[in-house]
């Protein structure tokens, strides 16, 4: 664009042998030159980071190799060994166990928030961002504070709320049943009002006319929201659902800070186990072919959602 | 549903309905905030409790005696000036660094016509589809054969650009009318002038959504610096804070680490609150 008043020149000078010039890539390149400077980091960055590192897990995970010795090349063993891999079996069902317990439950719980704090009341704005809060806080925060509250005494945070309803006293993370669904509870209260502020996007994106024909044509509340809110939704709906799951698959910080996988590997989630693979007993192939094994299911996810919405809007 | 539909009739049974209908409403809303500040409030609170300890069960939520000894005894036993430095420094460059990568590549896409800007611009909108935590395994080797393990090139480098971020940008640009870029052209501008002058200075909110989520984004990340860092001096708060040992103090002393985590994201919240809530609605994606 800069160069159009210099190649007009050009043209001008050099006639006809500019034309066969001009279409060649080489001159298209040299033209383009400050562009690709202008991505070059990015390009760069993607080049060793990204590419490099995905073409590597693949590399690795057709390799046997703790850091210390030569990588030695066993085809595909390090995925046939998970076959037969109890604690990996268990990591996945965790995974899938979490995801089933925590997806629908966190859309329907910040939708909830989203219809209340969409009313034209007072103070609105300020609610939004009190609920808001606990997403811009750190796992490492957000887990030293539950940790508190559900410890596991008669007399801990959780339990005495729960006395007062007449609730027995929990072990919470030391109950192998109640370790993964205390965990779930926590990652529920984090990560509600990220959900929340996508629901009042496309609640806000309802027209209002939509509201006034119903309204007009004898709908009550229920009704509005029944035919009216929940069709209209649909879009968000499945994005929502699709980034909790893909978001769900990849949960560590919870089970490293508070459980370190126990009690009896109750909240070992595959991330959490591939870490340990790799970090804690240095089988680096082994844990990248479960890396694999964890993008071919993310993958598949995403893969739904896409069947369900178009490319462009299923990335954002 | 968009909003209360106050009746407009004089219905006083209209009326009285919607009146108990706006009572509800605030008494649910007043419910779920004790629920989602509450926690915050206990840590405060145990945090400025001298001696706490588990014996002092069920706890009032005013310290009896509040004071900062957890303060002192988390700066006496742990590294946590170092850790408060290095994440100050990591986010901070990496902010600046994104910031500017990010809005040079993003004018690129937005504005040139260069070979291969759509096979490049899908190619970095694919890694999208892989997720950071699938690579922990070869990024962790990478950059321990670069040397870079416990050194601040690994905490910054990798994170310098941001696919997210060029998406962001171009998306902003995009909207800018070309005729300014035009009129910077016929001034005598080269792209480089256009970019800084022209382009930056009007991309200005999109900026600000940036750097607020990139900001919140790497001072809270946690499973990153956990694999590339080993050391404690070389640690972020968040990985010093889940790794730290207390001889003394316990809870006290952890939920006093936890405030001093809490404290940067809650006052950048406070302040850049509509950037966040802009960047995570137009994108969709956790920065």
């Amino acid at each position: 664009m800069v160069m159009h008043g210099v190649s007009t020149q050009r043209w001008h000078l050099a006639g006809r042998r500019e034309t066969a010039h001009r279409r060649s890539l080489g001159y298209r390149l040299r033209k383009s030159a400050s562009w690709y400077l202008f991505i070059a980091p990015n390009v760069l960055t993607f080049l060793v980071f990204t590419l490099f590192s995905w073409v590597f897990l693949i590399y690795l995970s057709l390799h046997d190799w703790n850091l210390l010795g030569a990588k030695q090349f066993v085809g595909v063993q390090n995925y046939t060994r998970m076959l037969s891999d109890k604690i990996l079996a268990k990591a996945l069902a965790n995974t899938f166990a979490y995801i089933l317990m925590f997806v629908v439950p966190v859309a329907c719980v910040s939708l909830g928030l989203a219809t209340l704090v969409n009313t034209r009341l007072r103070g609105m704005y300020l609610f939004r961002a009190l609920f808001y809060l606990p997403v811009v806080t750190s796992i490492a925060v957000i887990a030293i504070i539950w940790r508190f509250i559900l410890i596991p005494r008669p007399d801990g945070i959780l339990n005495y709320f729960l006395r007062q309803v007449g609730i027995a006293p929990k072990e919470w993370l030391l109950d192998p049943h109640l370790a993964m669904p205390s965990i779930t509870m926590m990652q529920i209260w984090s990560t509600m009002g990220y959900y929340m502020v996508l629901w009042l996007a496309g609640l806000q994106s309802v027209p209002e006319e939509l509201y006034e024909a119903a309204r007009i044509d004898g709908a009550g509340r229920w009704a509005l929201f029944r035919y009216v809110t929940v069709p209209m939704l649909r879009p968000t709906t499945i994005f929502i659902v699709m980034i909790a799951t893909i978001g769900a698959f990849q949960m560590f910080g919870p089970p490293y800070m508070l459980t370190g996988g126990g009690p009896m590997y109750a909240t070992t989630t595959m991330v959490y186990y591939i870490w340990q693979l790799a970090f804690g007993r240095y089988l680096m192939g082994y844990a990248s072919a479960s890396s694999i094994v964890l993008f071919v299911l993310i993958l598949i996810a995403s893969l739904i959602q896409r069947k369900y919405m178009g490319w462009s809007e299923s990335l954002f | 549903m968009p909003a209360v539909h106050l009746s407009t009739k004089h219905d006083p049974f209209s009326a009285a309905r919607d009146a108990v209908r706006v009572l509800l409403i605030y008494v649910l809303i007043l419910l779920i905030c004790a629920l989602t500040v509450g926690p915050f409030l206990i840590m405060i609170s145990v945090s400025l409790r001298p001696n706490f300890s588990f014996m002092t069960f069920p706890i009032s939520l005013i310290p009896p005696q509040p004071g900062l000894d957890n303060y002192i005894r988390l700066f006496h036993q742990t590294s946590i000036g170092r850790w408060i430095l290095n994440s100050v420094f990591i986010s901070t460059s990496v902010t600046f660094l994104q910031a500017l990568t990010c809005s040079l590549a993003g004018f690129a896409f937005a504005r040139g016509s260069f070979p291969g800007r759509e096979v490049i611009f899908w190619a970095f909108m694919s890694t999208l589809m892989v997720p950071s935590t699938v690579t922990i395994v070869p990024i962790f080797l990478i950059l321990s054969r670069l040397g870079w393990v416990d050194t601040y090139a690994a905490l910054i480098i990798p994170a310098a650009t941001s696919v997210f971020g060029t998406f962001l940008m171009r998306q902003y640009f995009v909207t800018i009318p070309r005729d300014y870029d035009d009129a910077a052209l016929i001034d005598g501008a080269n792209l480089w002038q256009t970019y800084y002058r022209v382009i930056l200075p009007l991309g200005k909110p999109a900026l600000a959504t940036l750097a607020t989520l990139t900001f919140l984004g790497h001072w809270n990340d946690f499973l990153y610096p956990l694999i590339v860092t080993t050391k404690s001096s070389m640690r972020p708060l968040t990985v010093g804070l889940a790794t730290m040992v207390v001889q003394e103090g316990g809870a006290g002393v952890q939920m006093a680490g936890a405030t001093i985590t809490f404290l940067p994201t809650f006052l950048i919240f406070l302040f850049m609150q509509r950037y966040v809530v802009q960047g995570i609605a137009l994108s969709g994606i956790k920065g």
